[in-house]
């Protein structure tokens, strides 16, 4: 029995191992890649196989940070950003889930609305752009507006999905206990339709970044988006190849962000 | 007075291109603490008939009177209780506050609610989780939470579409027998759905055997007393079962050629 027992623990102790090294082998090739990429185009660049002057080099972008990061204008740039982007996308969020609930309150009214919708959610809603900034006028407000309306009908689109996709038996329990429509959304619709409301924030943190970025090619005078700009008007591609990496650490980190809000909300 | 009156309720599916029969002029009464069950193949409209008695759809002709008012009115729903093939608990609420929806819906929650809900899961075996959520419990315990969420209200008429159905046989037959006990205890009416006729005969006073396309009443029958003074899992093994069985069974498979 004994010797069983101690075979079983030295097996279970074999998994554990071969997991832990699966996991190094995951992680260093995850480095590896970052570190072969970064030494290629810093060596490409210096040998000249690649233009420097194009596509600049990690050394002179790190050199940037450096300069940007201590004359604290990358803070400045980065808040202007980062702030649009959350308003642009929590307003497109729940403007998309309200509306949703419009549509799923009223059949008629949906039925209605749907080729609206068709359209607008088939068009380029950056293509709006310019309109946006002759209304709202060239300011952040625009650039916020353009964060949110990209992602408010494909938001609707999909939550109003959910929203008539429950077990209409759920709905039945409900309406035989004496529950108004108020209530079976209350009780029903919305907390069922919470995975899918998690899961379309995840896709708009992407899209609010999209149109934050295009808002402020367009008019701004601060933020990442309108340095990418600058750097490309002044020919300073250093410039932009670091607002580039700027922006993806930073919607890297909004995502994550948006996953440990999921694990928090989303138990049972 | 009865408790329950149907009276000669008719209902029609339309769609397009034309209408269809889903019941056609079905009355019957049911008196306090009787036990009904509704038989029938599929496609016979027993889920519509319980839908119409439970007051959520309203029948093309005819009405239903619950202790002398009309199902249609708004306030009679909280008069019935309502359970279906699963147990349809909310998976985002805990077992308690799954089984204090109809209080919390009916704005009759308070302190003693609360206390009841305890009371309620210790009668249906439960005590001790109310604090766990659907997911962590059996199919058994979900469809007997399922039941206390139904009885806490005090319903006057029990409605129970399948609700064994989708359980396993020996779980099956616990629950049936549980939920008899729990009836007769406290003479409460019951409106069974189902198409397994063992079923009907060992819960039942009376099984009314319908006709499908349309749903019409084909045949009552009446169960003998000796069958209902004992638990519907000692009625399986009684000698008069099988005689009643093989009637019912012949009655029904005649009907299935329709």
């Amino acid at each position: 029995m004994k010797n069983t027992e101690s075979a079983n623990r030295e097996l279970h102790k074999a998994y554990v191992r071969k997991l832990k090294v699966e996991q190094r082998w995951i992680r260093f090739w995850q480095i590896s890649i970052f570190m072969i990429f970064f030494s290629f185009w810093e060596l490409a660049s210096r040998l000249k196989w690649i233009d420097p002057l194009l596509f600049s080099a990690p050394s002179k972008i790190y050199k940037l940070f450096i300069a940007k990061a201590s004359d604290g204008s990358l803070w400045m740039h980065i808040n202007v950003t980062l702030f649009e982007t959350v308003a642009g996308f929590i307003i497109g969020t729940f403007a998309g889930i309200l509306l949703a609930a419009m549509l799923w309150w009223s059949t008629r009214f949906s039925k209605i609305i749907d080729p609206y919708l068709v359209i607008l959610n088939a068009m380029p809603k950056v293509a709006l752009g310019p309109i946006i900034i002759v209304a709202l006028g060239p300011g952040y407000i625009s650039i916020i507006a353009m964060g949110a309306i990209i992602s408010i009908i494909i938001t609707t689109l999909v939550v109003y999905n959910a929203f008539q996709e429950i077990d209409s038996n759920y709905i039945k329990v409900l309406q035989s206990m004496g529950a108004s429509k108020r209530v079976c959304f209350k009780e029903a619709i919305f907390p069922a339709s919470f995975p899918t409301m998690i899961s379309s924030l995840k896709v708009n943190v992407g899209l609010s970044w999209v149109g934050v970025i295009v808002g402020e090619f367009l008019v701004s005078k601060q933020g990442l988006g309108y340095l990418i700009i600058y750097g490309f008007q002044v020919f300073d591609f250093t410039l932009v190849l670091f607002s580039l990496l700027v922006i993806a650490f930073f919607a890297a980190i909004m995502y994550q962000l948006v996953e440990k809000l999921e694990k928090k909300l989303i138990k049972h | 007075m009865p408790l329950l009156s149907v009276n000669q309720v008719s209902h029609h599916y339309y769609s397009k291109k034309d209408y269809t029969k889903a019941l056609e002029n079905i009355s019957f009464t049911l008196e306090q603490g009787e036990f009904i069950s509704i038989l029938g193949p599929s496609g016979c409209g027993k889920t519509t008939l319980l839908s119409i008695v439970a007051g959520l759809i309203n029948p093309t002709r005819g009405e239903i009177i619950l202790d002398e008012v009309s199902a249609a009115e708004p306030g009679n729903k909280a008069h019935m209780g309502y359970m279906l093939q699963q147990d349809y608990l909310f998976p985002w609420k805990t077992i308690k506050e799954n089984i204090m929806l109809g209080p919390k819906i009916n704005k009759t929650i308070d302190n003693s609610i609360k206390e009841r809900a305890d009371q309620m899961l210790e009668e249906v075996g439960l005590q001790g989780i109310g604090d766990s959520y659907p997911d962590e419990l059996s199919g058994g315990m979900r469809q007997r939470a399922a039941l206390a969420r139904t009885l806490i209200t005090e319903p006057k008429l029990l409605l129970l579409d399948e609700p064994f159905s989708a359980l396993d046989f020996q779980t099956k037959l616990r629950l049936e027998d549980f939920v008899s006990q729990l009836l007769k205890q406290y003479n409460k009416a019951a409106l069974l759905v189902t198409h397994d006729i063992s079923e009907a005969i060992v819960m039942s006073d009376r099984i009314i055997l319908l006709k499908p396309r349309p749903g019409e009443i084909k045949q009552v029958f009446r169960m003998p007393p000796e069958l209902r003074k004992i638990s519907p899992f000692q009625a399986r093994q009684h000698p008069s079962f099988q005689a009643i069985f093989d009637e019912v069974w012949k009655e029904m498979s005649a009907l299935e050629k329709y």
